[in-house]
């Protein structure tokens, strides 16, 4: 029941969603959403590109989600071979990147800096992690975190490889299990669990040549 | 969270790392050298990974929590862009925020006046284009002038922000007092925080509600709108006219004139008595904790007068805007504000959202509203009738003090079945019947069926704090179920004959009504005034009879509507029932698939419908009431529910037995009871409970033989047929018949009828028996009545099992010819009805009976097979019809291989037919057969693929036919047939396996 993303059932059990889905119709989407609205929520949360932050609630997005989700749930029943989870997980992101570019070329002549800031799909999230630990730099009162740290751990998610940056962040921003993150990636869940690792040796490694070449900023 | 068992597949350190990061997520501090010193072996790596973990996980922690202490995220970012002052207005403090906006309190500076200032969320004013039309709308909203309205005294843009300002209304949102009723009643006087925090939580609805924290508070407010003694002074003393006579009519012809009558009206209304009251009132049932019920006794009378009162003042401003050609798109109760006076101001008018939804959903914002929209707003259009509908839900929230519309974000998905709205009564039954009227009516569904402009819903509120009769009527359940009927696609297609009796129904309902109750009333007392004079009297009697009449005369168009649309509804896809009266020109086949638990919810509503009409009118529904349970039980059928609809039979059972008993000379109420057990029969059937279904035949049969003069009736005898054609041809008719046999890997011919063995002798003699007794009936009736068409495809079905029983006896000729007479009729009545898909159904079932390896046999099954693509083309989810299909192709299957040898073909055929099983076995699994179907499907697929040399495919498709049998056997615990099959099936896989070496 409690938060769906942390089962760690090696094998999902695809058709028991699908048959659901099909039986229960609009009532059974509704449930399932309703079900995965929390875990959704944090992930458009931390997907949002910063500079759009003040302007679009991540539960609007998640409308927009469902709405489009709703209108195509035929092709998952139809046999998407991922998890529902890892599904709506990925049409959610598909939403949310359209609505980003809406704003955003909607404010292109007025705000030419503003567009070019919309980051390739694939720096969302260092860009987002990095986001994170500016807002904390700016309100010092939640200052649970050593600025220094923060400092470090932006520099060096941005000097990873995408895939590696990618796995952290579905792991530790958007709490996918390693079951999830395989699916999304196409992996095995022995191949996910092993890339897993090798980021965060990576990471460690990034964060202890940046820590002893530059020292606290 | 436990480390699963698969855990040998992923990286150790990864799993103790998930862990690690699932704690610190918990809250708790697990320290890196804890790991360490648990896995010695893994300790180096630990050492150097943990710490970037911990690291990572820290910051997204701290998100989390800075999420959690701070709802809106975006109000750092919002409020550092916020400058001291904006043009004229220096701002001193927030008072509210919402989805548009935060409004501040601000000082206009050139009139040293204190105003609201809202600074537009620049989400909503988004780019130019639309920042001129917000420039245009408060301009045009700036022009209203009225007492509910909040003044807006101008608009302006600086710092690239758009704002305007308007009076500061010293006031309370009636969302906030609709919270306070409903969650803090008793002891509000310390705690008003407590709504705030509920509304908070529920991010969607709160963020459009501004928040005021002024000396007025929510208390306070929701203290005024209990007040009795707040009463409204001028309104009263208009002289009640006669029922009937509607003294508002001057306003509503000429609205002009009606709202400046009515804002005078409501400015009296400003200056009432209560303010010294409000401290020293005690309200009698305040100290009653406890239960949600005394929540609702609390509400008095006053309340809800009150209530409409308000509403009615809101109704009127917006008639006067409406006027004007300004909608104000987003009425809700947060966007009402009570001052301490009990003066309603509507805020944000015109200017709560821009015109274009599309824009709008652009942004999600959307959302905040979605509770109170108006379907064809949602829909992207609509008039000034969606204010209409928000001000419905509106009064409905401030009566029942919940929203109307639960799920809101389903209506997007479906607005329609997410629309509808309860009964106010139901929820509290103190609520007077002509507000939850008025109430019913300002959101109906459909614009047209609204009032058509504030003014007339004004009025009727009106007319009810004055205690005249309002205008509005209620509408019966027959009505929605009309107006339902026709919003349903599948019934829309109900032949106009049907469509238009229901709506010369719906109109003459129009008189049998609540009203109507009224003018009866009316009639009575001047019949008593009357009592003198004698012909008055006459006079009055005469017309009390008449209307007496009237209302039952209606009342039976109304059950005939009812029938109509329940044989309808139960005819969908209906192909087991041999009494659907085909041959009559109304009756129309629609798609089993548009079934749903909404028509059962309201069919239910209906019998509550006939249970009311019973008590206040002395006249006996119990019939009809019993029949809509029977057809509960057939729409549950239909769509699976095969549990409840088992229970709505026994209901309408018992009812008929009831009434039988009360009056044995009624055939009818037997002759139900008897197709009640038939259903009951084929029920248990399909859930393969075969044991049930021999008993419950005993009981019909025993009940129908105690009425001789009944049973030999001709419907006595057709009910017995189809009795007797129910179970004795249970086999046949669920896909239990043993297949042809084959010759396979196994050898002999006959190794498959074994596997299921429901053939034995005994089994065999007794359903010839019955069927030939259902037959020599069936024939007599046919013979008695040549068009009667209900007899005709019973007769061809009894024949058709006739085939199937006399090739299991190994009468070739028999077999043969009832074959031909059972195609015969049906191809007679398949061209005198070619729309009809039951009839083709049943042909197609005929002739998919007797699959030979003839020619003729070919022939019979690939038309059977075209039949059903056919009938599938029209309606392709109609589970009787997959079903259908699956069972030719099984057929054509086993012949094909059997005739030809080609066994790839075969295989091609019969994959097929698993597929299609296998949806429907998922899809209903209460339903045994289709599970059964498919278990028999897998079994001949295995039998197949160890002809084609697969034996680990043979296997594996054995074994899933097992694991399916094996689960249905534990759905219906202690079925013998189950029992035996499964051990079969496990014999066989046994036998596989053997083969399996000696063929790699």
């Amino acid at each position: 029941m409690d938060a769906p993303t942390l089962c760690n059932n090696p094998e999902p059990n695809f058709p028991d969603e699908r048959a659901q889905l099909l039986a229960g119709g609009a009532d059974a989407l509704a449930d399932l959403l309703q079900q995965y609205q929390a875990p959704l929520e944090r992930i458009v949360r931390f997907r949002l590109a910063p500079v759009l932050r003040s302007r679009i609630e991540p539960a609007d997005v998640l409308q927009e989600a469902y709405f489009d989700i709703s209108r195509r749930i035929q092709e998952y029943i139809d046999g998407v071979p991922v998890s529902f989870f890892v599904w709506i997980r990925q049409k959610t992101l598909q939403t949310l990147i359209d609505i980003q570019r809406k704003h955003l070329s909607e404010k292109r002549d007025a705000n030419r800096e503003v567009f070019t800031a919309l980051p390739s799909h694939g720096q969302t999230s260092s860009l987002s992690i990095a986001k994170l630990l500016l807002d904390d730099i700016t309100s010092p009162s939640q200052a649970a975190v050593r600025a220094e740290e923060i400092q470090e751990l932006r520099s060096a998610l941005e000097s990873m490889n995408e895939t590696d940056r990618e796995v952290l962040a579905m792991r530790h921003f958007e709490h996918l299990n390693n079951q999830q993150v395989a699916e999304v990636l196409g992996l095995s869940p022995t191949a996910a669990s092993n890339r897993y690792i090798r980021a965060a040796v990576k990471l460690g490694e990034i964060l202890k040549s940046l820590s002893s070449r530059h020292g606290p900023p | 969270m436990t480390i699963d068992s698969e855990s040998n597949e992923r990286h150790p350190i990864e799993i103790l790392a998930d862990e690690f990061s699932l704690r610190l997520r918990k809250g708790e501090h697990p320290t890196i050298e804890e790991y360490a010193l648990k896995h010695p072996d893994l300790a180096e790596s630990i050492r150097s990974i943990f710490p970037s973990i911990a690291l990572v996980e820290r910051v997204s922690i701290k998100e989390d929590q800075q999420r959690k202490s701070n709802p809106i995220l975006s109000e750092t970012t919002t409020r550092n862009r916020i400058p001291d002052s904006l043009g004229d207005y220096q701002i001193l403090r927030e008072i509210g925020r919402g989805g548009m906006g935060i409004v501040y309190e601000a000082v206009q500076r050139s009139l040293n006046r204190r105003v609201a200032l809202k600074v537009i969320n620049s989400l909503v004013s988004g780019n130019s284009q639309h920042r001129a039309r917000f420039r245009r709308e408060a301009e045009a909203a700036a022009s209203l002038h009225h007492t509910n309205i909040v003044p807006i005294y101008g608009i302006g843009e600086d710092h690239d922000l758009q704002y305007y300002a308007m009076q500061l209304i010293d006031g309370v949102t009636l969302q906030d007092v609709v919270d306070c009723l409903r969650h803090d009643f008793v002891d509000f006087k310390t705690t008003t925080s407590a709504a705030t925090d509920i509304q908070v939580d529920s991010s969607t609805l709160s963020s459009n509600s501004i928040r005021t924290k002024l000396p007025f508070n929510t208390a306070h407010a929701a203290r005024l709108m209990l007040t009795s003694s707040w009463t409204m002074p001028s309104v009263e003393n208009e002289p009640a006219g006669p029922p009937g006579a509607a003294p508002a009519s001057n306003r509503a012809v000429n609205p002009e004139v009606a709202t400046v009558a009515m804002s005078q009206l409501s400015q009296t209304q400003t200056h009432p008595h209560f303010a010294t009251e409000i401290d020293t009132m005690l309200l009698a049932n305040e100290t009653k904790k406890g239960s949600n019920k005394s929540k609702h006794a609390q509400l008095t009378k006053g309340y809800f007068r009150n209530v409409a009162r308000t509403i009615a003042n809101v109704a009127n401003a917006i008639d006067y805007a409406h006027h004007q050609n300004l909608l104000h798109r987003d009425i809700k109760p947060a966007n009402l504000l009570l001052d301490r006076e009990g003066t309603i101001w509507i805020t944000d008018f015109g200017l709560a959202r821009r015109t274009d939804l599309d824009a709008a959903t652009q942004t999600g914002e959307i959302l905040g509203t979605l509770r109170y929209m108006a379907p064809e707003q949602i829909a992207g259009h609509g008039d000034s009738r969606v204010d209409i509908y928000s001000l419905g839900l509106t009064l409905f929230e401030m009566l029942t003090l919940r929203p109307a519309i639960e799920s809101p974000k389903l209506r997007l998905l479906d607005p329609e079945h997410n629309s509808v709205i309860p009964t106010l009564r139901s929820i509290n039954p103190n609520i007077p019947h002509d507000l939850q009227t008025i109430t019913l009516k300002a959101c109906a569904y459909a614009p047209e069926h609204r009032y058509q402009n504030a003014c007339e819903m004004e009025a009727d509120l009106r007319r009810f704090l004055e205690d005249r009769p309002i205008l509005a009527r209620q509408t019966s359940r027959l009505e929605m179920l009309t107006r339902w009927a026709r919003r349903n696609p599948a019934i829309a297609t109900l032949a106009s004959v049907a469509i238009g009796m229901l709506l010369v129904i719906a109109s003459l309902l129009a008189v049998w009504n609540r009203q109507q109750q009224r003018s009866l009333f009316e009639i009575g007392k001047q019949y008593n005034r009357a009592e003198l004079n004698l012909k008055e009297k006459s006079e009055a009697l005469e017309s009390v009879r008449k209307e007496q009449m009237r209302a039952e005369m209606n009342l039976e168009l109304a059950i005939k509507a009812f029938d109509k649309i329940m044989a309808n509804i139960a005819s969908r896809g209906s192909t087991f029932d041999g009494s659907s009266d085909l041959g009559e020109d109304e009756t129309i086949e629609l798609n089993g698939a548009s079934l749903s638990q909404a028509d059962v919810a309201l069919l239910e509503s209906l019998l509550e419908f006939f249970d009311q009409f019973s008590e206040q009118n002395d006249k006996d529904l119990r019939v009809e009431t019993a029949t809509a349970m029977q057809r509960v039980g057939d729409i549950q059928q239909k769509i699976g529910k095969v549990e409840q609809a088992e229970k709505s039979y026994l209901k309408a059972l018992d009812s008929f037995r009831t009434l039988y008993k009360q009056s044995p000379q009624q055939s009818s109420t037997l002759l139900s009871q008897i197709a009640i057990y038939n259903e009951l029969i084929v029920l248990n059937a399909k859930r393969g409970q075969i044991q049930k279904t021999f008993g419950l035949y005993q009981d019909a049969r025993r009940l129908l033989e105690q009425s001789p003069e009944i049973a030999s009736s001709a419907d006595g005898r057709f009910a017995l047929a189809k009795l007797l054609n129910s179970i004795g041809t249970l086999g046949a008719r669920f896909g239990r018949e043993p297949r042809i046999r084959f010759g396979g890997p196994f050898g002999k011919a006959g190794t498959f009828g074994d596997v299921m063995p429901l053939a034995q002798a005994a089994k065999l003699r007794r359903e010839s028996e019955l069927n030939a007794e259902s037959l020599s009936l069936l024939r007599t009736l046919a013979n008695e009545s040549p068009e009667n068409t209900p007899y005709k495809i019973v007769l061809a079905r009894a024949l058709k099992d006739e085939v199937r029983i006399a090739k299991l006896l190994n009468d070739m000729p028999r077999a043969d010819e009832a074959m031909m007479r059972s195609v015969e009729i049906l191809e007679g009545l398949c061209a005198s009805h070619p729309d009809s898909s039951a009839t083709k159904y049943e042909l197609a079932d005929t002739l998919g009976t007797n699959v030979g390896t003839r020619t003729i046999d070919m022939q019979r099954a690939e038309r059977a097979l075209s039949l059903c693509d056919e009938i599938l083309t029209e309606f392709p989810y109609v589970p009787e019809y997959l079903a259908l299909k699956a069972s030719v192709l099984v057929k054509l299957s086993a012949t094909t291989q059997l005739s030809t040898g080609r066994s790839q073909k075969a295989e091609e055929l019969l994959l097929e037919a698993v597929r299609l099983q296998r949806d429907l076995a998922n899809r209903y699994p209460d339903i045994a057969m289709y599970t059964l179907s498919l278990a028999q499907s897998l079994v001949q697929l295995s039998e197949l693929e160890m002809t084609l040399k697969k034996p680990a495919k043979a296997k594996e498709t054995i074994d899933q036919a097992i694991q399916r049998i094996e689960s249905l056997q534990r759905q219906s615990k202690g079925e013998v047939i189950l029992k035996q099959m499964s051990e079969r099936l496990r014999e066989r896989k046994s036998l596989i396996e053997s083969r399996q070496p000696k063929k790699p």
